[in-house]
């Protein structure tokens, strides 16, 4: 959490979104916000039944999973839509250049030096994730802003977000995952960071029912992780996510966001025990043996569940490996998080084998050279600074800013070699090219 | 194709395993015949690699077909000799495996998770010998020096990765080279450097682990146990994928599980002359520890030391182990490691090679590394590395603390509980935290562990069930 001016009520106004329809369609919007429009009410246990509860959460998960029809689907959206005609509500504007309404959405240009901020001040009912949609972005990227009603005006919760600058771009946050997420909201906003440049399509706040979560939960159980170079180190495990857009999102963080089904195992396990020491206890002790076995078989369930679940996904991994790489033809050939990497290495082989040193670039800030040294000594691929005019073959993999002008390889327009030719293209930003 | 050359790679230093094996055990032949095949495999590669090592650097033998093959079939002829003079390989092992009646349906969950894990290796194998090096170590480490030492025909210390005019070698050259050696033995056979074949011994190591567990455990229970066994280990996540992808720690597992198993199949024998012969293997099996990885010298071997310190003292208050049987098996312990060390120590001193986990440990400052306890927890309790191993070692602690404190099995937990926890204040109190921060060396550490682990949990396992059985 941090402490911030959030503006709120008392903020500064410099800028208000609104006109007589979308202050019309912002009661409407305000209306359709309320708690009371969600279907499903909150569930409220009672301290007495909810250990019990607890304890047949996961057959229930189980049941209730395997009995829903699919198409029981209660996902309740909150759309607050900034395009020409739509419903966006009021918002208090500070630091963005006038909004211009577009037909796509509303323009947004943060100020240079201190960026922007859209902030509605309203009561809203829980939420689960956050959609911003966006009709075109520049790179750039911006915080998502949320006031607790139990804390000081002055602290708000904050995540970040980054944009790539695409048309369309969208950037959903499964916020009830972080630690400092309060559904309990009475403010709520975004803020653009300087240099940022975007025209917002709409504001999508989304809660699923719980029957959508309890399907999450199974989904993300079986949500496999891929392999990667951690993977020789540690293995996440399942992860449980709790909204379809976690389960979606899942091993795309480090660490994973969500819990870690151990400690579900855990639970099971101690309220097995509990429950089993306490029957054992009414029978005055007797029947030992039989609340043991009773013990072990639970154990030996859970055990040949998460070994059903481990393997699977140790063996999705040579299945993948098989299928995208090993049983592929040379130009097919994906492996793993490296994209086509080896393969053009492999195919560049043949001309490069043979000579003591090549050129190698690839994009920074990744292992690559050391796979192109590995693979191609004993030939060494030089290093930036080294003298490269011996040189015959330059490898270029993955680079949109080198390219060849006029029979000579450039990078950023400027000429690094003498002429030459490509003598095999990869794709559209690799190929290895010769020095005549 | 070409991975029809691994056993053929392997045959020669596997027979050179068996018939050394057979020397030790003398008149008083201890491990039937595939039991020898299996340990041979595993310590003979290993033996017969550290031979090659000395005849390269004493006597310039290249680690070409030639200087391999060479080395290979001298220490052939002077281990089969002897075996066949002494008609050794003539004498039936006194053991045979005892079988305990086990239920019907007990049998056909462990064939059904049998089944399953051979599916499980089988990928995982056609992913070893099919996918192209992709893991850092194997990158920078174990296939990079074996491609240096097959393209140079010798043990190259400056690596590739260093600069053309270096004249220090790399810290990674302070590594043993034995399984880069393997790999440049196997692509001299092939005459190419081949992934496939170059990785696939990965699997003779991991297979290796296997059944040294499933013979250990079934010697002091019974094949099914021994089953049991193999099914929990190779049902570990993190180690069937260490054992299916080209990495060191697998191996080195190999080699501690046959060092300390050893020693716990002669500390619970009742036979002086099997428990001396046990003694010898373990000895064996512990001397060629520091020529796998730099830790077996600088962390293991150590520890081990100390566990055989207390079996040797619990078996001489028990009147187990006379003071005689005890000098003489020092004296092989002792004799066994030195020939080993003493060269190998000697070749890093002469090349400035540092000492410790590729990060030299000489001068290390102490201080209390924060997050270190809370990362070990996550990878040992939260993750899918382990299943449910610990909460269940923990309950068998727990519940079967007789046999695990006050049986031969103590040497396992021993061992266990002295080499995790020896290693806790290395990630807790020195730089080397990034290992159990970044969950790197501390789940290796936990991979070296696991053959032991398993065997201790197996054995505890079977306690309870008797325990439970017998009403």
């Amino acid at each position: 959490m941090q402490k911030k001016d959030f503006g709120g009520e008392k903020g500064n106004k410099k800028n208000s979104l609104s006109s007589s329809e979308s202050s019309e369609s912002s009661e409407s919007s305000e209306s359709s916000a309320s708690s009371d429009s969600f279907p499903f009410p909150s569930l409220h246990l009672s301290h007495t039944l909810a250990p019990m509860l607890r304890s047949h959460f996961l057959l229930g998960l189980l049941a209730v999973v395997l009995l829903a029809p699919s198409s029981m689907s209660a996902l309740e959206t909150i759309v607050w839509d900034f395009r020409t005609g739509g419903d966006a509500g009021q918002w208090d504007i500070q630091g963005f250049a006038a909004p211009e309404q577009l037909a796509e959405g509303v323009r947004l240009s943060p100020d240079p030096s201190t960026g922007g901020r859209m902030i509605r001040v309203a009561e809203l009912p829980a939420f689960d994730a956050i959609r911003l949609v966006f009709s075109k972005t520049v790179p750039g990227g911006g915080s998502v802003l949320w006031h607790p009603r139990k804390l000081a005006p002055n602290l708000v919760g904050e995540l970040k977000f980054a944009l790539a600058g695409q048309s369309p771009e969208t950037v959903e946050m499964n916020v009830s995952q972080y630690a400092d997420w309060d559904a309990d909201l009475d403010a709520f906003g975004f803020q653009l960071d300087p240099g940022s440049d975007v025209v917002l399509d709409r504001i999508e706040l989304l809660r699923w029912s719980p029957l959508e979560k309890i399907q999450s939960v199974w989904q993300s159980f079986w949500h496999f992780d891929h392999f990667f170079v951690y993977s020789i180190n540690f293995l996440w495990g399942p992860i449980l996510q709790f909204t379809p857009m976690g389960e979606a999102q899942l091993f795309t963080t480090m660490p994973p966001f969500g819990w870690s089904v151990n400690r579900i195992f855990y639970a099971i396990l101690l309220l097995t025990a509990v429950i089993l020491l306490a029957s054992w206890f009414k029978h005055k002790k007797a029947n030992g043996k039989k609340f043991a076995r009773m013990f072990i078989g639970v154990f030996l369930m859970l055990w040949l569940i998460f070994d059903l679940r481990m393997g699977l996904e140790t063996m999705s991994y040579a299945w993948h490996d098989l299928t995208s790489y090993a049983w592929k033809p040379p130009g097919q050939k994906i492996f793993r998080n490296y994209q086509n990497l080896y393969d053009v290495i492999e195919q560049s082989l043949p001309h490069i084998k043979n000579e003591p040193h090549f050129v190698f670039r690839g994009p920074p800030k990744t292992p690559f050279l050391g796979i192109a040294r590995y693979l191609a000594y004993p030939s060494t691929p030089l290093l930036e600074g080294d003298d490269t005019s011996s040189v015959h073959h330059w490898l270029i993999f993955r680079r949109p800013d080198i390219g060849v002008t006029n029979g000579r390889l450039t990078m950023d327009g400027k000429p690094i070699t003498g002429s030459g030719e490509i003598i095999q293209d990869f794709d559209e930003t690799s190929f290895l090219f010769r020095i005549r | 194709m070409k991975l029809l050359l691994l056993p053929l790679g392997l045959a020669a230093p596997a027979c050179i395993g068996w018939c050394l094996l057979r020397l030790l055990e003398g008149q008083s032949p201890v491990l039937g015949r595939v039991e020898r095949w299996v340990f041979g495999s595993v310590l003979g590669l290993t033996f017969t690699l550290f031979i090659t090592f000395l005849a390269h650097i004493v006597f310039k033998v290249p680690f070409s077909r030639v200087g391999f093959l060479s080395v290979q079939m001298l220490l052939l002829a002077l281990t089969v000799l002897p075996v066949t003079l002494l008609k050794l390989h003539t004498i039936p092992p006194a053991h045979s495996p005892r079988e305990e009646s086990t239920p019907r349906w007990a049998w056909i969950l462990l064939s059904m998770l049998l089944f399953w894990t051979f599916l499980k290796i089988l990928l995982g194998s056609a992913m070893l010998v099919s996918a192209p090096t992709y893991l850092d170590d194997t990158l920078s480490n174990w296939n990079l020096r074996g491609k240096l030492f097959y393209e140079t025909k010798a043990l190259t210390l400056i690596l590739p990765t260093q600069r053309p005019d270096a004249t220090i070698p790399s810290g990674i050259s302070s590594y043993p080279p034995t399984v880069s050696m393997a790999k440049a033995w196997l692509a001299d056979l092939a005459g190419t450097w081949d992934e496939g074949l170059a990785n696939s011994i990965h699997l003779i190591w991991f297979l290796g682990a296997l059944g040294i567990v499933f013979f250990i455990v079934r010697r002091v229970s019974s094949t099914f146990w021994g089953a049991v066994a193999v099914y929990l280990l190779a049902c570990l996540p993190l180690y069937l994928i260490q054992g299916t992808n080209p990495y060191g720690d697998v191996f080195f597992s190999a080699h501690l599980a046959s060092s300390v198993g050893l020693l716990f199949l002669a500390v619970q024998s009742q036979d002086r002359r099997e428990r001396n012969a046990f003694l010898r293997l373990s000895a064996f099996a512990t001397a060629l520890l520091p020529f796998t990885k730099n830790e077996g010298l600088v962390l293991y071997l150590p520890l081990v030391c100390a566990v055989l310190a207390g079996s040797f003292f619990w078996m001489i208050k028990t009147k187990r182990l006379s003071q005689r049987d005890a000098g003489i098996a020092l004296s092989w312990y002792l004799g066994l490691a030195l020939m080993i060390i003493v060269p190998w120590i000697a070749f890093k001193m002469a090349h400035d090679l540092p000492f410790g986990n590729a990060k030299g440990i000489a001068g290390m400052e102490l201080a209390w590394q924060p997050g270190v306890i809370n990362a070990i927890m996550v990878n040992t309790f939260f993750e899918g590395n382990w299943l449910l191993l610990f909460p269940l070692l923990i309950l068998l602690f727990i519940f079967c603390y007789r046999a695990a404190f006050f049986s031969p099995l103590a040497v396992f937990s021993a061992a266990f509980l002295l080499l995790y926890l020896g290693q806790m204040p290395i990630f807790m109190f020195t730089g080397l935290s990034t290992e159990a921060l970044f969950q790197t060396g501390y789940a290796r550490g936990l991979i070296h562990l696991m053959p032991i682990l398993i065997m201790l949990t197996t054995l505890l396992l079977r306690d309870g069930w008797m325990r439970l059985r017998k009403e």
